[in-house]
């Protein structure tokens, strides 16, 4: 496998597939930055539906090759004085280091005193991760965007 | 890059990040080949994985080196077995790795881990083809997978 050079792009509403927005996206999204992180399939984007909550979506495998990426995202998030939301329910496969930086964000949003949420979906593979860790016991999660959004709108 | 035999399969490739998501392909072929259910495919694709992550984040340093993945088929069970030749620069079982060896212990039928010493780490895990359903069936005397 070619690992393509890591890019990183910003496009007004788009996410990084290249694919349209769906309607849903359009109507939350004030702006969105797409990351494109080793291999077209596997992106990272970040919605911001207000001034003060942005949502880091994972889509397709993320693993040692994004983690830092997802690591950062939050971070930049979260030094505007963003609550965030991080949403795999898109993303078929996350391992251990991507478990790390997302409890790593949920620490710093304690830290900073800002909301932060999982909103996590249906893939086995993902399931399987949060049920053998337990991790889902660790932070406030849930599986729809709006109760994520609403538990992100407080102080972790 | 691979030498896959009816019943074996034998990968190495160079330790590093982009070759994770390959690594947990091939493995998933060859456990859906040799006839495990859904339940313990994701099973050893997850263990796979985090045993590869480990060897690229802990075996060696900036210089690389080569990562080892084999796994058999015998009856009911996958046995796995992932290696390297580093002298590690970090503990591979130590601070920072506990929630990788969480992982592949709460997966896998049966774990053990040689190393890491002077010839490398290696992590042996067996899988019953059957995931679920046979977990905490007594496991059969099998040779080492080396």
């Amino acid at each position: 496998v070619r690992q393509e050079p890591t890019r990183r792009r910003i496009s007004k509403g788009a996410a990084a597939s290249g694919e349209p927005p769906s309607q849903k996206e359009r109507g939350h999204s004030a702006e969105a930055t797409s990351v494109a992180a080793g291999r077209s399939d596997s992106t990272i984007v970040v919605h911001r539906p207000s001034a003060h909550i942005a949502v880091v979506e994972l889509h397709g495998e993320h693993d040692l090759t994004t983690s830092e990426q997802i690591t950062a995202a939050i971070a930049e998030e979260l030094r505007a004085r963003r609550g965030v939301v991080v949403d795999v329910s898109n993303a078929s496969f996350i391992d251990a280091s991507v478990l790390h930086a997302i409890a790593d964000g949920h620490a710093g949003a304690q830290q900073a005193g800002l909301g932060f949420a999982l909103q996590y979906g249906t893939s086995r593979l993902v399931r399987r991760i949060f049920e053998i860790t337990g991790f889902l016991a660790s932070l406030p999660s849930a599986t729809s965007r709006e109760q994520a959004l609403e538990l992100a709108q407080n102080p972790a | 890059m691979s030498d896959s035999l009816s019943d074996r399969l034998e990968v190495t490739v160079r330790a590093e990040p982009a070759r994770l998501r390959e690594l947990r392909a091939v493995v998933d072929e060859f456990a859906s080949r040799h006839g495990a259910d859904r339940d313990a495919r994701d099973a050893i694709v997850l263990a796979v994985n985090e045993a590869c992550a480990n060897v690229v984040r802990h075996a060696y340093g900036p210089q690389g080196g080569p990562l080892h993945l084999k796994a058999r088929a015998r009856g009911e069970f996958i046995q796995v077995l992932v290696s390297d030749n580093g002298t590690p620069v970090a503990d591979p079982t130590g601070p920072g790795a506990g929630l990788g060896l969480r992982i592949i212990n709460g997966l896998a039928d049966d774990v053990d881990i040689e190393g890491p010493g002077r010839s490398g780490t290696k992590l042996r895990a067996t899988f019953s083809l059957k995931g679920a359903q046979a977990r905490h069936q007594e496991l059969p005397d099998l040779d080492d997978l080396n």
